[in-house]
């Protein structure tokens, strides 16, 4: 009775992993396959796809497109995150709830709601189908995963050290610079790196936002996947899957840097 | 103003500090500001347009014509259906990593962040390859002899169902984890040993104690599947239409964009009600337990 | 008091040859033991010591790997907890956070079937019992850590069950409640008549609580008996030092025509001829003494012989109503002194020499 449960426990767990990997651990494998429909297990191995789409005008400048993007969103977000996490973190003022719940809230409103109300409120400002238009787009998405992260690093530095440097005779900017900010980088570096894949993987804004001269990788798959579904689309979720891996790698590194 | 001595003994004016502005505020303007801007103004542009000359027109539209009720009430059921299933195989997961060791929750977690930092329209792609008629699970299902030919998975509910559950795992574990990681193990030994059966102890201490991370994850996994547009639109049918496809269909397609922004109204009305309606019952359990007779 | 609850003879739990082994590791090593009925037995030893692992195999927590437990008469092997009718105070007390204190005292009751309004009757007595019945509607959080703790030990006793368990029972306390809660749990045990096993690092709480003390040390049980027979009678120097306070000195045997002497740098202690120690003494090289420091006399150096010893005061502490004095050998080991001949000791100071002397009878010679 006892056994049986675990085993079934167990069970449970394991077929759940197995169910969160199988959709990740199946697209690299069918990026090499030589038919031309996607096939799993793949047939034979070819690296043509990803000639295919590396040499392809239209993934170039979407890869072009979603890095410029990506990379502005993801620094105007952490600039500005980084910011309001400070303030949040130390200091005590009326209406902070409130402000902590506008900062998180783009997280949980649906994007679609955003979409549409950017599209409205941006065609009338001349942002619609300019990069810079879904850099501002990006970032609101982005501005509450560097809130949380600066939020949880800042949580774990001792309070007692920046009122030490004050104390000391350091100026409020030396001791941001030499006290604080050293002790909550980790927390600073991983929220950009959220903010760049939020950016990097968005596709429901971008479709309002965005047009042919503009438009992001994401939106490329989007209309492969509904148009034709060629193992070509593989290959580029495969880069995709290999660039957010290095990603990830690079935010846990900025972690370990300092305990 | 202060007066206090230097270092060599002569009195000094020490600056007043009741007139600075607090170093809070020129942090927190820019974030303020931005999302004034960029984020409540768009919020408050829609509710504008959907409001022409403050006639309700559209929302009385919406409200009194089938076809939008029907997407609504779908929106809701399978909503709440990915809830159910989503936290019911989340709950286990977070045991095990709560309480399985180190190992378990090494490998459990690379498991479950692995597809986090995977984009969810890669996702819904590799869905749409797994359940297409010659994919991997007819395929499976043919070989284990439970079907004779192919299911149609791929554009129908359930296949929207699949998609969505596994977008949602990941969010309805972690808080469920946080909440077990504080649950003493020892209460269910102390359990045991006061004569109870592990169902027992399970239905009267474990998953009472846990409930603030059932809700919670409850909660995000219900205010996320509401506003659902990739993976529906992937992977279903234009039948069980969700209302974030009929929302994008009014401004692309319809061109009716009062009647659009006054959908994205509704939805955004209804992910701030779902929020607060949870957030009230959290609130509630974790007054439970806290001093109920006045101490 | 109910006098029919008060001890009976006969045995109420028996451990035969349990070993526990963690991979090569033995953590429990061939444990023998009986527990009578109505005994406060306490499990002693330091951390790691087996004494911890030997509590959970009787909760029925861990499977023995090796031997049996019985419990009444019954082979508890393959019992779970929930059926061995054993009650448990948990270190911090394990109590249920989202239940009132009467709730969690009821609670044994409710898993054993038993209707509402009986078990919260029961419930009260025993909450009534340890001093808790005004608190019963209150949440455990609400409660200071004396008072959970006498929830806990009400949870443990309210079915008297066969045994209770108490692991740890003073360590979430702070110094000044311990000494009442010992004398308290004590009082409520012993009133209830329960039979219980404890388990403690500290060996002022064994004494103070225990009926028997079982001393454990690398997953052996090493001693058990009365605290006074181990007081008295250690078996080895682990034993004597971990039971109260002890000078370990470390000395050769020499035969004399009148006894045995055991014979150190500057210090010997005699066995005279009709001591039934001499003899299995005098079999031995290498022994070694043990001396409770306040069995040592301070004398005058070199006033006395025979059982007798000399040193140099290293310090001298007062502590009203005794001394104490740190006394270097020759060979540079040291002797605790307790001595309450406060007039004779006030006139030594540090650096002096000293004499000790002390009677054959207390002396303990262990590795005979």
């Amino acid at each position: 009775m006892d056994k049986l449960r675990r085993i079934l426990f167990w069970l449970v767990v394991g077929l759940t992993a197995l169910f969160l990997l199988l959709p990740t651990l199946i697209i690299v494998p069918m990026s090499f396959t030589t038919t031309t429909t996607l096939e799993f297990p793949p047939v034979g191995f070819t690296l043509d796809w990803y000639g295919k789409v590396i040499g392809a005008a239209d993934w170039q400048s979407a890869l072009v497109n979603s890095l410029l993007v990506a990379v502005a969103a993801a620094t105007l977000a952490t600039v500005i995150g980084t910011a309001a996490a400070l303030a949040l973190h130390a200091h005590r003022f009326r209406g902070k709830a409130l402000v902590m719940g506008l900062l998180l809230s783009p997280m949980i409103t649906p994007v679609i709601v955003l979409a549409v109300g950017m599209y409205m409120v941006f065609s009338g400002w001349g942002l619609v189908a300019t990069r810079l238009g879904l850099v501002l787009a990006h970032t609101v998405l982005a501005i509450p995963f560097v809130v949380v992260s600066v939020l949880a690093s800042a949580g774990m530095v001792n309070p007692s050290l920046a009122p030490a440097s004050l104390g000391l005779g350091a100026s409020r900017w030396f001791t941001f610079r030499r006290v604080t900010l050293p002790l909550i980088m980790p927390g600073v570096l991983s929220g950009a790196v959220f903010a760049f894949i939020t950016s990097w993987d968005e596709v429901v804004i971008a479709l309002f936002l965005a047009d042919a001269q503009t438009r992001t990788v994401p939106i490329m798959i989007w209309n492969q996947v509904r148009t034709n579904l060629d193992p070509a689309t593989a290959a580029v979720a495969a880069i995709l899957i290999f660039l957010s891996a290095l990603g990830v790698l690079l935010s846990y590194k900025f972690r370990e840097a300092r305990p | 103003m202060t007066v206090s001595t230097n270092d060599r003994g002569l009195p000094v004016a020490t600056a007043p500090r009741t007139f600075r502005v607090p170093p809070a505020f020129w942090l927190i303007a820019p974030a303020i500001l931005f999302l004034a801007l960029f984020f409540v103004f768009p919020l408050l542009k829609l509710v504008a347009i959907s409001l022409p000359g403050g006639s309700i027109e559209y929302y009385e539209q919406i409200f009194t014509t089938p076809v939008f009720l029907r997407v609504i009430g779908e929106t809701f059921r399978v909503s709440l259906i990915v809830t159910v299933v989503t936290v019911a195989v989340a709950y286990p997961y977070a045991y095990a990593m709560a309480h399985g060791g180190r190992a378990i929750l090494l490998v459990l977690t690379i498991a479950l962040l692995i597809p986090f930092w995977v984009s969810l329209l890669l996702r819904s792609f590799s869905w749409i390859v797994l359940l297409q008629n010659s994919g991997l699970i007819n395929d499976f299902l043919i070989a284990t002899g439970l079907i004779e030919k192919p299911v149609r998975l791929i554009r129908t509910p359930f296949g929207v169902m699949i998609g969505m559950v596994h977008i949602l795992l990941p969010y309805a574990v972690l808080p469920l984890y946080t909440v077990m990681k504080k649950i003493d193990l020892r209460l269910m030994e102390a359990s045991s040993i006061c004569g109870a059966s592990w169902l027992k102890g399970f239905a009267r201490i474990y998953f009472p104690l846990s409930l603030p991370g059932v809700m919670a994850s409850a909660i995000l996994a219900f205010t996320l599947a509401l506003g659902f547009y990739i993976t529906p639109a992937l992977l279903g049918s234009p039948r069980d239409m969700m209302i974030a496809q009929m929302i994008a269909g009014q401004f692309n397609e319809q061109l009716n964009f009062g009647l659009g922004a006054a959908l994205a109204v509704v939805l955004m009305v209804l992910t701030a009600v779902a929020f607060g309606l949870f957030g009230a019952v959290r609130t509630a359990l974790q007054l439970r337990g806290r001093s109920k007779d006045g101490m | 008091m109910n006098a029919s609850l008060q001890t009976t003879a006969g045995t109420a739990m028996k451990l035969e040859g349990v070993s526990k082994l963690y991979g090569p590791v033995k953590a429990l090593d061939n444990i023998s033991f009986e527990l009578r009925k109505g005994e406060f037995l306490t499990m002693l030893g330091p951390s790691g010591s087996g004494k911890t692992t030997s509590l959970r195999a009787i909760a029925g927590f861990i499977q023995p790997t090796a031997g049996r437990l019985l419990i009444d008469g019954r082979d508890m092997t393959g019992v779970p907890p929930q059926k061995r009718n054993i009650g448990m105070m948990f270190q911090d007390y394990a109590l249920f956070p989202h239940m009132t204190v009467l709730e969690n005292v009821a609670y044994p009751l409710e898993t054993r079937g038993i209707r509402r309004a009986e078990r919260e009757k029961r419930s009260m007595e025993m909450l009534e019992i340890v001093g808790l019945a005004h608190c019963a509607k209150r949440y455990p959080k609400e409660m200071s850590g004396g008072q959970q703790q006498r929830v806990a030990l009400a949870r443990a006793l309210v079915f008297k069950p066969d045994i209770v368990l108490l692991d740890e029972p003073m360590a979430a306390l702070d110094k000044k409640l311990r000494g009442q809660m010992q004398i308290e749990i004590m009082h409520i045990t012993r009133q209830v008549g329960a039979t219980v096993v404890s388990v403690t690092h500290d060996q002022e709480e064994a004494l103070v609580m225990s009926d028997r003390i079982a001393i454990f040390k690398d997953g052996c049980l090493e001693q058990i008996g009365s605290p006074n027979e181990l007081y008295q009678q250690p078996c080895s120097e682990f034993v004597a030092d971990f039971i109260g306070e002890a000078n370990l000195l470390r000395g050769k045997v020499r035969a004399m025509p009148d006894g045995v002497v055991v014979e150190g740098n500057g210090w010997g202690a005699r066995l005279p001829a009709g001591d039934p120690r001499a003899q299995a003494v005098a079999a031995a090289q290498n022994v070694c003494v043990v001396l409770r420091p306040e069995r040592i006399r301070a004398v005058e150096a070199g006033s006395e012989s025979g059982n007798a010893g000399e040193g140099m005061i290293e310090d001298k502490i007062y502590l009203g109503v005794e001394y104490r004095l740190v006394v270097r050998m020759n060979d540079g080991s040291k002797i605790n002194i307790r001595s309450r001949d406060i007039a004779g000791i006030a006139g030594m100071k540090a650096g002096d020499r000293i004499g000790m002397a002390w009677s054959p009878d207390d002396i303990v010679i262990i590795g005979a």
